[in-house]
């Protein structure tokens, strides 16, 4: 059996890429070779893409360290469904990878379902569970085949399993194992029995020793358990194995014996249906959302993985989009918003900051106009000393002085207005004398200001004019009793 | 190109500010000399946003808004021409539109009202059109304050 399961892995390592042993065992796996034949196994071929592409969606998260040479050769069906589904998974891992190991197995039989169970779980695990579903998927099969390649002693194990799906067993074990292992890893750092992990979701035997018993008995059971419900039973037991592999990673390693008597022991099943049912649920709708995420409308966005792909949910998510994207930029602009987080509270910050600003400005202005019959004319001081210290030039101002000439000479909508107008001349007259004395230099450079159209200056004029030139009879009252809600002049 | 339209324009010429804001105030120190107090800070108040406003520029709903304010508060209350509709009525283009994502719609309704001219505008322009406001106001705070300090020096 070791043999048959080494040459089976080998088979598969070549079918895969060479690629594989290189990536097949991430930096993260200390573990032995053995398991990393498991994990180049599963390229079982080019088994149907379904299923792979679900294995990848959950894979992301489990193969960080290795996969990219796996995935990019293995199953480009695959990958591309699924490659889709997690290049945008929320995970931030990157997308490639995942597909790799699944790939292995979802040989074709039940590869659509499977992958949509294993989409559920990709999607709505993280990396701790991921690699339960991807034990899970294979679980279902192991006990069908075990010669699976790689783990020298869950060869022995997967033999006994079952050869009815032999393919599939291979490569799911290997996927388990490899995608377990990724995750596993990092809570325990070396997972010398790969194979045993793998193993142990065929028949759970005990062979395997360390980690992969732990996780083995689990998804022993649960594939079998699922292999005898079938398709539905995986989409329980993948998250039964989440969190039972969850466990076992967090536990450390289980004796042997657990996997021994996990194999066939039913008793887990209910406990483990009990504790997926909860996620049962939640997997299957992100099962169907990632199954279909991969799907583009005309104006190129890209539905995440997990994430419904209806048009009306894509358009509103580019709208959610864009308005998290301008509050990002209205928390820099309002200061102390940095650690803000979400709309309400941003927006509250937002709306007293600007009622802020606008009182102040009110003040000040109150404060400028008790000040001003003091100055008399210092405006031209002002406007020089003013531009000099805090602006960087006058520039503009000069730009601004002809242009403001022009327009009064342009009939304005109101005959008295003119009148008006013509007396404003002087001080701005003045304003630019004084102005050019100060910054002759600048003459020469012209702002982008005068640009400003005809019919702007005009207006400014008007404005001007309407509200300085004469005396307005001003409401001040209705001004400073207004609750300040209201932006009024 | 766009971000930096976006730049260029998010940044407020201070120059201009400044420029047109201290001529606003000769203007204003000028005519109204003989004005009560009250009447003054209010022109002066005007001046400063209708400054702003005009350095802004007419891209901006805001600063449009802003003019038009002014422009109606000038027609009907200086020279006792027909008042027209409120200018604010030329921006109601469309129906408001509530967002649902907030949970309280009406801050966005209150954001709207403090913000001129931004009644119908949907949550991410409001959002676009209030940074651009804050930034505006901003720099006609920092340089009213900076007149006062030098006026009163």
């Amino acid at each position: 059996m070791d043999i048959n399961e080494k040459d089976k892995f080998g088979l598969e390592k070549t079918e895969d890429h060479p690629n594989y042993h290189s990536l097949g065992m991430p930096a993260d796996w200390p573990i032995g070779n053995p398991s990393m034949g498991l994990v180049s196994a599963p390229p079982m071929g080019s088994s149907p893409c379904p299923s792979v592409s679900m294995v990848e969606s959950f894979a992301p998260s489990l193969w960080i360290p290795s996969t990219h040479a796996q995935n990019s050769g293995f199953c480009d069906n695959n990958v591309q469904s699924s490659t889709a589904a997690s290049n945008s998974l929320p995970i931030g891992k990157p997308v490639p990878r995942p597909l790799r190991l699944d790939m292995g197995w979802n040989p074709s039989d039940s590869s659509p379902k499977g992958s949509g169970i294993f989409l559920q779980t990709g999607t709505g695990v993280l990396p701790p569970g991921s690699m339960m579903n991807t034990f899970s998927a294979p679980e279902s099969l192991s006990p069908y085949s075990n010669t699976p390649k790689g783990v020298p002693g869950a060869q022995i194990q997967k033999s006994e399993m079952n050869t009815t799906e032999v393919h599939m067993d291979a490569s799911l074990p290997i996927d388990h194992v490899s995608s377990s292992r990724s995750p596993m890893k990092e809570p325990r750092d070396k997972r010398t029995s790969h194979g045993a992990g793998v193993s142990s979701n065929e028949s759970g035997e005990p062979e395997f020793s360390g980690d992969g018993q732990e996780e083995a008995p689990n998804l022993a059971s649960a594939a079998v358990d699922s292999s005898s419900t079938g398709l539905a039973a995986k989409k329980r037991k993948r998250p039964c194995q989440d969190m039972e592999s969850d466990q076992v990673q967090g536990g450390g390693l289980q004796p042997s014996v657990e996997t021994a008597k996990n194999n066939v022991d039913t008793k887990q099943k209910p406990e483990q249906n009990s504790s997926t049912m909860a996620t049962i649920k939640s997997n299957g709708k992100q099962a169907k959302d990632s199954s279909d995420a991969p799907k583009e409308d005309y104006v190129h966005v890209r539905a995440r993985r997990g994430q419904a792909t209806n048009s009306h949910s894509l358009a509103e998510r580019v709208r959610r989009e864009k308005i998290s994207e301008r509050m990002k930029l209205l928390q820099d602009l309002v200061p102390g918003c940095s650690k803000v987080t979400g709309k309400a509270v941003m927006l509250d910050e937002i709306i007293n900051y600007v009622q802020s600003l606008q009182r102040q400005v009110e003040f000040l202005s109150m404060k400028l106009a008790a000040v001003n019959p003091r100055v008399d004319f210092n405006v031209e001081g002002l406007l020089s000393k003013d531009l000099l210290q805090s602006r960087g030039g006058p520039s503009p101002a000069i730009g601004f002085s002809p242009d403001m000439i022009h327009p009064q000479l342009h009939p304005s909508p109101h005959g008295l207005v003119q009148v008006g107008m013509s007396g404003i001349v002087n001080p701005s007259d003045a304003l630019r004398r004084a102005i050019n004395a100060q910054h002759t230099s600048m003459n020469g450079y012209k702002e982008p200001v005068p640009q400003i159209p005809n019919a702007w200056d005009e207006e400014l004029h008007n404005v001007m004019q309407m509200n300085f030139g004469t005396n307005p009879p001003l409401n001040t009252h209705e001004l400073n009793d207004k609750p300040r809600e209201r932006f009024t002049m | 190109m766009n971000r930096k339209n976006s730049n260029k324009s998010r940044n407020p010429n201070k120059p201009t500010l400044a420029f047109y804001f201290l001529r606003a105030l000769a203007c204003i120190n000028k005519k109204t000399s003989m004005a009560s107090y009250n009447q003054r800070s209010g022109t002066i108040k005007r001046a400063a946003y209708a400054s702003m406003a005009l350095a802004a520029g007419p891209k901006r709903a805001w600063s449009r808004a802003v003019l038009c304010r002014v422009l109606w508060w000038g027609s009907s209350r200086l020279h006792g021409f027909p008042t027209r509709r409120r200018p604010r009525a030329f921006f109601h283009r469309r129906v408001r539109v509530a967002d649902p994502k907030l949970r309280e719609p009406s801050k966005a309704d209150v954001l709207r009202r403090l913000v001129p001219g931004a009644k119908a505008m949907d949550l991410s322009r409001l959002l676009e059109e209030t940074a651009h406001y804050i930034q505006y106001l901003r720099a006609q705070v920092l340089l009213m304050q900076n007149v006062v300090g030098s006026v009163s020096d």
